[in-house]
């Protein structure tokens, strides 16, 4: 091959792979694809993996590109990808950065395309609790489940301990009798904070905080540095620095995996990990700590990011996986692990006779239907203010900061947020 | 030199400059004038952006938490810089003087760690750093230390990471210093012996000089890593416990992408660059590259 031939032969290289790149969205919307972006990991993911393959052979004319992984920088790409004209037809959001990324998603009753719940032929009351999905009076996606927090305990350390393992504690008093009698057994008592990343242990506050009746925001303020705010952190920090049920800086999930921690707070979305795990463990709510019974607790929700070209058609594209969708919901619920907020799923005897129902769900469907699972509160800037708060929240629960200094801080911090 | 021949000179230098210096213009002059732009702005990526001059900037600095990203960078820097310099060179020199049995396994081993992914770095070491199911704690209590807690204790979080960031980075450095140590001709060390030099007197008088190049290049890419480190904190710590390890690409990676206020983003990045740009014109100016070029 001469000079000539080689620089041709490159060329014609070059066009063709050029010509053979594909980036997700551009391609998506120009050869029919629906992309299908989520933050799941872990044990949800492989529940969407699994719906979606059954979409995907029930309906073989949907082209699904399903991705999934990403989690802490999830906003970060669904708000550029739609800046960037290149987002995804459907997403998924957490409820308290639902106001955060309002901006970039369609109102779900009023698209280019029309109403995408007439588009799937459903209404807003085969949803259970539609009112979720409302910002400003637009529904800016559709319910997909309600999680939150639970305890995860351990029955073969509760057996040793001398408690009865087919009973979790109902009260505070039995629940912290519980957890001196594991200590006493040499091993960890309770963890009320999964990794013991810094928003675990704020959430697990914020759920005390709302047990004692206490606010977290109010009239556009930090409502949380008042003598509820002080008990219920107390309370927390006592956890590791007073009562010795664990320390501070430990993993949670680590303990519980490795069959040490006899107690774990821990998301609806942990079934699958703890099923895999082979640990002999059941599943309940928080007692009543202070004066409410509360977990921390949050909605997913399926929505619709703004395209740049092609509405119509990736809307309808979207419509109708939706379509596809929603006689999945039971099963999103059974390997999810997350209450699905689909009537008829939640009323689906063959949900309820599934192993999920039958050890964690039924916990917390109970839980979600009897208003025990909380939300955070909606604020465009809600993410300002947890960052704001958590880090003083863990140094409390490192015992590295007072609790008074600590939620003194973190007022001042998140209400610097909240007027910046 | 007549001047029409020193102005061709220049014309055909420019011309082989020229395929560099248009990807430079690109991909690093145009961004970093465009993020100083952003910075300037109350930047809103889907409607209108609102210009605020350098009101980003002066909030940034009455914002103790930036102030404490500032300076945890640059304790990180002052713990990493020299330690991922100091482990490439030392390992360098024993390999170099085959004082070391394995040599080539122990190039390999030192190397490999560069060739992984920041986050299995971090995944891998938060999981040997666990208190609980932790190697390095664990052997820590075999032999009859009770081990700090390293990435939830203030104190020691920083240097831990820089120990991890030296793990990480160190091989690659080594191997950067060991084509300076290459470069430098064996002469040089027989003559300074016949004149009675020893190792010590070699090592300051031939190998360091003549290592400049080098040690500015990986001083450079190291001070880089250094003050822009992100995926190491994001992963081990979040910045915890409390705020003692939020650095500053950490800090503007949550004011870009968790509060999506990207005119302060760029604010903090525009920082970052100016005190990058500043401090590797001092190294320039300290290791002499200019005597080098000449």
């Amino acid at each position: 091959m001469d000079r000539r031939n080689f620089m041709q032969s490159s060329l014609a290289l070059g066009l063709v792979g050029a010509g053979g790149l594909s980036f997700p969205g551009t391609s998506a919307a120009a050869d029919g694809k629906f992309w299908f972006n989520t933050l799941f990991h872990g044990g949800d993911a492989d529940a969407m993996d699994a719906i979606v393959k059954k979409i995907r052979d029930e309906n073989p004319s949907l082209n699904i590109d399903l991705t999934q992984g990403s989690w802490t920088e999830y906003y970060a790409q669904l708000y550029n990808s739609v800046v960037a004209g290149e987002a995804p037809q459907l997403g998924v959001v957490d409820d308290f950065r639902y106001e955060s990324v309002a901006d970039v998603l369609y109102d779900v009753e009023d698209t280019p395309a029309g109403n995408i719940l007439d588009l799937m032929g459903v209404k807003p009351d085969d949803f259970a609790q539609w009112d979720t999905t409302k910002v400003g009076g637009k529904s800016l996606g559709l319910p997909l489940d309600q999680n939150g927090f639970g305890l995860y305990y351990n029955k073969d350390i509760f057996k040793e301990a001398g408690l009865d393992p087919e009973r979790f504690p109902q009260t505070r008093e039995e629940f912290e009798h519980a957890c001196d009698a594991i200590t006493k057994i040499g091993k960890v008592a309770y963890h009320p904070a999964l990794s013991g990343a810094t928003r675990y242990i704020r959430r697990a506050w914020m759920a005390l905080l709302w047990s004692a009746k206490g606010e977290y925001l109010k009239d556009g303020k930090a409502a949380f540095n008042d003598d509820r705010g002080v008990e219920s952190l107390q309370y927390l920090v006592d956890v590791v620095q007073k009562r010795g049920w664990n320390k501070p800086g430990t993993d949670g999930i680590n303990q519980f995996l490795a069959g040490e921690l006899g107690i774990l707070q821990n998301g609806t979305w942990f079934y699958l990990t703890v099923e895999n795990a082979k640990i002999n463990y059941g599943c309940s709510m928080p007692p009543a700590f202070f004066e409410d019974q509360v977990a921390w607790g949050g909605y997913h929700l399926l929505v619709l990011p703004k395209q740049s070209s092609d509405e119509e058609a990736a809307l309808q594209r979207t419509a109708e996986f939706l379509k596809a969708f929603t006689p999945h919901y039971s099963m999103w619920g059974e390997m999810g692990g997350a209450v699905p907020l689909w009537n008829a799923a939640l009323s689906d005897p063959e949900l309820k006779k599934s192993r999920t129902w039958e050890k964690t769900l039924h916990v917390f469907s109970k839980a979600a239907a009897d208003g025990v699972i909380r939300a955070e509160p909606r604020h465009p800037k809600i993410t300002d203010v947890d960052t704001a708060v958590e880090p003083f929240t863990q140094e409390a629960y490192n015992g590295t900061m007072s609790v008074k200094d600590a939620l003194a801080r973190a007022e001042d911090a998140a209400n610097r947020a909240l007027e910046s | 030199m007549p001047k029409s021949k020193r102005n061709r000179n220049g014309a055909i230098a420019l011309l082989f400059l020229l395929p560099y210096l248009v990807l430079w213009g690109i991909f690093a002059f145009v961004p970093i004038v465009y993020g100083f732009f952003i910075s300037l702005h109350k930047w809103n990526p889907i409607g209108t952006s609102k210009f605020i001059g350098f009101q980003n900037y002066g909030d940034l600095f009455r914002n103790p938490r930036f102030v404490g990203a500032l300076w945890n960078t640059l304790i990180y820097a002052a713990w990493a810089i020299p330690l991922i310099l100091l482990v490439g060179l030392v390992f360098a020199l024993l390999l170099r003087r085959g004082q070391l049995p394995g040599g080539a396994a122990v190039e390999a081993a030192l190397f490999f760690p560069y060739l992984l992914n920041v986050s299995v770095v971090g995944i891998l070491w938060r999981f040997l750093l666990d208190p609980d199911v932790g190697i390095v704690p664990y052997y820590l209590r075999v032999v009859g230390v009770d081990p700090p807690n390293f990435l939830n204790s203030p104190m020691i979080v920083l240097p831990t990471i820089a120990v991890v960031s030296a793990w990480w980075l160190a091989g690659y450095r080594m191997i950067v210093f060991r084509a300076g140590l290459n470069a430098i001709p064996d002469d040089l060390y027989e003559a300074a012996s016949l004149d009675g030099a020893g190792s010590v007197r070699q090592f300051f008088f031939i190998t360091l000089p003549l290592m400049r190049p080098s040690i500015l290049f990986a001083a450079i890419l190291t001070l880089v890593a250094g003050m822009c480190m992100l995926g190491q904190v994001l992963v081990m710590t979040n910045g915890g416990p409390g705020t003692a390890s939020e650095v500053m690409a950490l800090f503007m990676y949550r004011t870009a992408f968790e509060s999506f206020n990207f005119g302060q983003a760029a604010a903090v990045g525009f920082i970052l660059f100016v005190i990058v740009f500043g401090v590797s014109l001092v190294l320039f100016r300290v290791l002499g590259l200019r005597s080098e070029l000449s």
